[in-house]
């Protein structure tokens, strides 16, 4: 199955192939694929027709999804 | 599409916490959230009639910050303000600008804009190039040093910073794999104040994760940019310590927490850093002896410190806004001998 994936704030619209579960794709799997690809680093937040989603909900095959990274820099 | 359920009351969740094991909705997790903010307030000693200033950079965390201050305001009464800097970061710096006006307009707080170009003639590129720092460097202290002011100058009780909980994990591993030890001391959710030189910095988000704080920026429809400093690194040591750090908390559910809670007990037993703080001869404000980094620093780049002037500007600055707290004749907060400015 295939999501599209547009990357915040790199602004990268990336497609990936993530194995079928509960009838879509597993968020989690979405996102370790996404891993495996070396397109992210830290946690993420995963968002869909404009909620965030926990890393077990399922999303329909198909989908495009928003990933912000979580990640900022800063100092004290 | 399947959706994990909130574990309060079953509605689809938003997100997973991963320190309370729980999937939560919209408002639960909103609850959580404002809950362990408050709990800071609280135990910081934030009381009705108090006032605070958020620093507001037009990220997720100060939008965050100033969301969940705002919703707290009528519960624990205090007062509050905001105040954004400028940097002068070409594109970075307009439309971080553009977030935080934005934010605050539609909750109705007063902001403070100090662009740093009006104020001195030039931006953090410039003060890099001409003083031969790295803007990471200079950025940071022109930072701590007009928080500060318009801290002190706004009559404020308390300096409230976006820090979150994964920002303290990670300066705390930084500073013990470095054993800088004085620099934990620093790492409470309360640095006090020091009469009359600097105001008591408060770091609400303290017991709050990155990704706690980007949701909650989210589903509180915030206004915020995720757009990043250009002269931030993946390299940099902070951001890696995160990484680790996210990777850590995955496997041990928790050990943030456990981390954030014994560091806010027990900072206060890391040494006091050597030499006592003091007042800058020049523009009146903290120093760690002698002149202030800030007049030294404006001294080399411009022939003349620039803290009196910026002083006086930030004044202006607040009055516009309508910041117009009296200003407070002497405070009673615990004088620690903390000389730097967290």
């Amino acid at each position: 199955m295939a999501v599209k994936a547009e990357l915040v704030p790199e602004g990268v619209t990336v497609e990936v192939e993530v194995e079928a579960r509960g009838g879509g794709v597993r968020v989690r799997d979405l996102v370790n694929a996404l891993r495996r690809m070396g397109r992210l680093a830290g946690d993420v937040v995963v968002v869909f027709e404009g909620r965030p989603l926990p890393e077990d909900a399922v999303i329909p095959d198909g989908s495009t999804v928003t990933v912000l990274r979580v990640l900022s820099g800063g100092d004290t | 599409m399947e959706t994990p359920r909130c574990r309060v009351c079953g509605r689809p969740a938003v997100i997973y916490v991963r320190s309370a094991r729980s999937h939560l909705c919209e408002e639960h997790f909103w609850a959580y959230f404002e809950r362990r903010v408050r709990r800071v307030l609280e135990r910081a000693g934030v009381r009705r009639g108090h006032r605070i200033l958020a620093s507001v950079s037009g990220g997720k965390d100060s939008a965050s910050l100033l969301e969940a201050l705002h919703r707290l305001q009528p519960e624990l009464g205090f007062e509050l303000a905001a105040v954004h800097i400028d940097l002068g970061i070409g594109e970075y710096s307009r439309v971080s600008r553009q977030a935080a006006e934005r934010e605050a307009s539609r909750l109705g707080v007063p902001l403070a804009v100090i662009d740093l170009r009006e104020a001195l003639g030039m931006g953090i590129p410039e003060l890099s190039l001409a003083s031969r720092r790295p803007p990471c460097s200079v950025c940071g202290l022109v930072k701590r040093y007009v928080l500060n002011a318009a801290a002190v100058e706004a009559g404020a009780d308390y300096l409230a910073m976006g820090h979150n909980g994964d920002d303290i994990a990670a300066y705390a591993l930084k500073a013990f794999i470095n054993q800088d030890l004085e620099a934990l001391r620093k790492l409470g959710p309360l640095t006090p104040s020091i009469d009359g030189l600097a105001v008591g910095r408060l770091r609400p988000l303290y017991m709050i994760s990155e990704k706690e704080s980007l949701v909650y920026a989210l589903t509180r429809r915030a206004s915020f940019t995720m757009m990043e400093c250009p002269n931030v690194t993946r390299r940099q040591a902070e951001v890696r310590l995160k990484i680790w750090f996210t990777e850590l908390e995955r496997s041990m559910p928790g050990v943030r927490d456990q981390l954030l809670g014994n560091l806010a007990r027990r900072h206060r037993d890391y040494p006091e850093p050597a030499g006592a703080a003091s007042r800058c001869p020049t523009c009146g404000l903290l120093s760690s002896g002698g002149e202030c980094s800030f007049c030294r620093l404006t001294r080399v780049v411009t022939g003349s410190p620039a803290g009196p002037a910026m002083r006086a500007y930030i004044r202006e600055r607040l009055r516009e806004a309508g910041i117009t707290w009296t200003p407070r004749q002497s405070r009673s907060a615990s004088v620690e001998g903390e000389g730097g400015q967290t």
